[in-house]
């Protein structure tokens, strides 16, 4: 497969501007929620890059969610008889 | 009876004999999560097969009410929430927990990293890495409803803030607050398994 260089964007970009301990605090659920703008996702990855203490605690809740999804989805699936009452359902 | 409201479906020219087993067969697809989901609502598989059970009488019910080619799986967890909210008491209002507000996001790693062993880079992943499935199914399962439904719809099956808030009829507002409470409350109760259970080894030689 031939790769294409991309030349690189000569206008340089603004970085995200910084925000603070505080402020990523204030959006770790919804950026592990992937619920902010790509602006805000972009300082928030900023602040992470720089800030090892908030880059652990955003990790340990990605890991925290993991937990809680693998606890219920390693539950049993569903019992056979209530597959088939479901199936009668439709001949009823 | 279910036969009959099919039948409604195609007299009505709306839909197609074959639509309609498209239908059935791809909302049966989500059998397994549906159930595991209600088996944490109800946390009772006899009630979690009887609510899943309704759930599905009512999609084949109200089938002319899905729109073909949007979200099946949504809409069958909507169902779901709906069925399960409705037939508990419904004039419980939202719990005020307002103490959680003005708890710490971090408080689970914050109790693992002062109860830690410091030598270690990662202390709190691997003392989160001990925790067991069970541990964390009644951890849930003691949290109010209201909490536990927000977490299951969020973090559990990933819908998002506005499918949630369509879900149980609540603003958007009201679904990450619950959201956020509930998560708190999940990591004090995570937090007392952890410690009861003596996943913290190093907790006496550092306290």
């Amino acid at each position: 497969m031939s790769q294409k260089r991309v030349p690189p964007d000569p206008t340089p970009r603004d970085p995200a501007p910084m925000i603070d301990c505080r402020e990523a605090e204030r959006r770790l659920h919804t950026y592990v929620d992937r619920e902010l703008s790509e602006g805000e996702v972009a300082e928030v990855q900023r602040h992470l890059e720089q800030c090892e203490n908030c880059r652990a605690r955003f990790r340990f809740e990605f890991g925290l969610r993991r937990l809680v999804r693998q606890a219920v989805e390693d539950q049993p699936p569903a019992p056979q008889r209530l597959r088939e009452r479901i199936s009668r359902l439709r001949s009823k | 009876m279910v036969r009959e409201w099919f039948a409604r479906l195609t007299a009505a020219r709306r839909w197609s004999e074959e639509e309609i087993a498209r239908f059935e067969s791809e909302a049966l697809e989500h059998l397994d999560a549906l159930y595991r989901a209600a088996l944490r609502m109800t946390r009772r598989p006899e009630d979690a097969e009887d609510l899943v059970q309704e759930t599905y009488l009512k999609a084949f019910r109200f089938a002319d009410k899905f729109q073909p080619g949007t979200n099946l799986r949504a809409w069958l967890f909507k169902i779901l929430t709906n069925t399960y909210l409705n037939r508990r008491d419904r004039s419980s209002h939202e719990v005020a927990y307002a103490s959680l507000d003005q708890a710490e996001e971090y408080f689970l790693y914050d109790q693992l990293h002062r109860h830690g062993d410091h030598r270690s880079a990662s202390a709190e992943d691997e003392a989160l890495a001990q925790i067991l499935d069970e541990d964390v199914r009644r951890a849930l399962d003691g949290l109010p409803d209201q909490f536990r439904v927000a977490i299951l719809l969020g973090d559990v099956e990933g819908f998002s803030y506005a499918q949630i808030a369509e879900m149980t009829g609540v603003p958007i507002g009201t679904v990450m607050s619950r959201l956020s409470r509930g998560r708190k409350l999940l990591q004090r109760q995570l937090w007392e398994h952890a410690r009861q259970a003596g996943y913290l080894r190093h907790q006496e030689a550092s306290s």
